[in-house]
């Protein structure tokens, strides 16, 4: 299981064309923090963790990749 | 110069004009002030959830510690010649006509504070004097860690000719920083079983007086070597001699936690007097 | 009917059971502590990072354009192996395979040295270039963030060459061999992640 998921990760890296770049750099993101949930869950053992404990890493997770997102595609002002 | 020349080469010491003009990269400014302070405010709810929901109000009490003991931090840079830019975001407050930045409270937070409370729940599950020395370097690491970016991307500097830099940090603050946080946790070690009722609020303190006491117990020697006028040799000298005094506190330590070992009053059992239930 | 709702209830019991049995905090509190830290850290250099971009996206692009996407990828495959190889390690080691999870170390130990060599050439091809740090805001980004990270990497591989060398050495892992193990297997795992999001950020977004 853990090969098939490398060889995917790996050749996914070399990109895919979208029209607009808001929306490639979005799905480059979005598969960015796929992998990340996957090594945090299979790899760190979260996914057999304590609630408190996964539910912390799932909202990292969620807000770092929603929030970087929005930050790309320029829709905030601080 | 000959190698004599050069060991005995006097070195001016006092304190030295601050570089007043030395300002920082906005951006390094900024990033640093998040590496350095985002760790003491991400423990804040930690600490909220440790208190609410399982009762311990250690970490709670810690982090206001660590925000009072923070106010030590101009003296520590007076006497060790830290200068902050005035670009960085700031000042938290003033002190020795030095500019201290936001990062520094939620910096001393985590940095001495927590890194203090995790001193102390390794103490209390039970260290040996290895135990107690492993402790120590892990904890000056995360010092170094934490400064070591800083000061190669230059957001600060430690001013003058400070012995043993290594990317611009002068590794003595290594091992005296890791002494201070090490004393925070042993402090608390030895007296978390006294505080009971209304006392509780003692833990607020104990930061600031174990870190004082560290600082006053092993930083002289590298503080004269910075502010008085020296051989070249002297200062480095005086260097290593701070940090003999750390591994002498820090064995001093490690013997009673060893054999205070798994005590849940250390104190008490260090008497040998029955612990009381 | 009784015996239906007993046999229920003692089928809920079972799986409430079997639930608790399978939590387990890999590593403890402290470690996590730190570990979220650091990773809220990185997310907040993150979106600083997307913050500053759009106020010079040209220059970011074109700096970007400078960069070797074939190093960043053959770098995130070295971190992915070696992440893979702690989490057979640490298997082995829990089932008291010690020179098997040493040898496992070894690898991962190996995999992030290359890594490091990958990174060390990368930075210096840049400043043979003249590029630095203070050179535009990409930069700054660029060395923080990869910086930061490669600090990371040289504080983790000593740490894996030290459980490769104490494994091999140990006739019987003990609980607390395995504890230590896990808070460094979950360190390491981190460096993995967070290279998994700098890389397409800071190399491939568009």
């Amino acid at each position: 299981m853990l090969i098939s998921i490398f060889s995917w990760v790996v050749g996914i890296n070399h990109g895919m064309l979208f029209e607009k770049a808001f929306l490639e750099s979005a799905a480059i993101l979005i598969l960015a923090f796929f992998k990340v949930r996957l090594v945090i869950m299979h790899f760190m053992e979260v996914g057999h963790a304590p609630t408190t404990l996964r539910l912390s890493c799932e909202a990292w997770v969620f807000v770092s990749c929603i929030g970087l997102i929005i930050m790309t595609g320029g829709q905030v002002q601080v | 110069m000959s190698l004599m020349d050069k060991l005995m080469q006097p070195m001016i010491g006092g304190t030295l004009p601050v570089p007043a003009d030395y300002a920082a990269n906005e951006l390094v400014g900024n990033l640093f002030t998040v590496w350095a302070g985002g760790f003491g405010i991400a423990v804040i709810p930690w600490a909220l959830y440790c208190f609410f929901k399982k009762g311990n109000d250690i970490p709670l009490l810690m982090i206001f510690g660590g925000l009072i003991c923070s106010l030590i931090e101009p003296m520590l840079d007076h006497l060790g010649h830290l200068w902050y830019p005035t670009n960085l975001p700031g000042p938290a407050f003033i002190g020795y006509d030095l500019n201290i930045p936001y990062l520094i409270p939620p910096c001393y937070v985590f940095f001495i504070s927590m890194t203090g409370y995790w001193a102390y729940t390794r103490m209390k599950a039970g260290l040996t004097v290895k135990g107690v020395f492993i402790t120590w370097f892990l904890i000056a690491m995360t010092d170094v860690i934490m400064e070591m970016p800083g000061t190669a991307t230059q957001a600060y500097i430690y001013y003058g000719d400070a012995s043993f830099k290594v990317f611009g940090f002068p590794l003595a603050w290594g091992w005296l920083n890791g002494t201070s946080m090490l004393l925070v946790g042993f402090l608390l070690y030895l007296i978390e079983p006294y505080l009971r009722g209304w006392n509780r609020l003692f833990i607020i303190p104990v930061s600031v007086v174990a870190m004082g006491a560290s600082y006053g117990m092993t930083a002289w020697p590298y503080f004269m070597s910075l502010n008085h006028d020296m051989p070249w040799i002297a200062t480095r000298l005086l260097t290593l001699l701070s940090l003999v005094l750390c591994l002498m506190v820090v064995r001093f330590t490690a013997a009673i936690v060893a054999s205070g070992h798994e005590a849940k009053n250390p104190i008490e059992k260090l008497n040998g007097n029955p612990v009381p239930a | 009917m009784s015996t239906y709702e007993d046999n229920m209830s003692a089928v809920k019991e079972t799986k409430a059971t079997d639930k608790t049995q399978e939590k387990h905090m890999p590593g403890d509190e402290m470690i996590w502590l730190f570990l979220l830290g650091d990773m809220a850290c990185f997310s907040l250099f993150f979106c600083m990072f997307a913050y500053y971009r759009l106020d010079e996206i040209e220059l970011f692009r074109q700096s970007q354009a400078q960069l070797d996407v074939n190093i960043g990828s053959i770098n995130t495959l070295f971190l992915l192996c070696s992440s893979w190889l702690v989490v057979m390690a640490l298997k082995a080691a829990r089932k008291g395979l010690a020179k098997y999870a040493s040898f496992s170390m070894a690898g991962a130990a190996l995999f992030g040295t290359g890594f490091v060599i990958l990174k060390t050439l990368e930075y210096q091809h840049k400043a043979a270039l003249d590029i630095d740090y203070l050179s535009n805001n990409f930069y700054v980004f660029y060395y923080i963030l990869t910086g930061m990270h490669y600090f990371h990497v040289v504080i983790g591989v000593p740490l894996l060459i030290y459980y490769a060398v104490s494994l091999y050495r140990s006739k019987h892992i003990s609980q607390t061999d395995v504890d230590n193990l896990e808070s460094g297997a979950l360190y390491w795992h981190m460096v993995d992640l967070l290279w998994i999001i700098i890389f397409p950020l800071v190399y491939l977004i568009p």
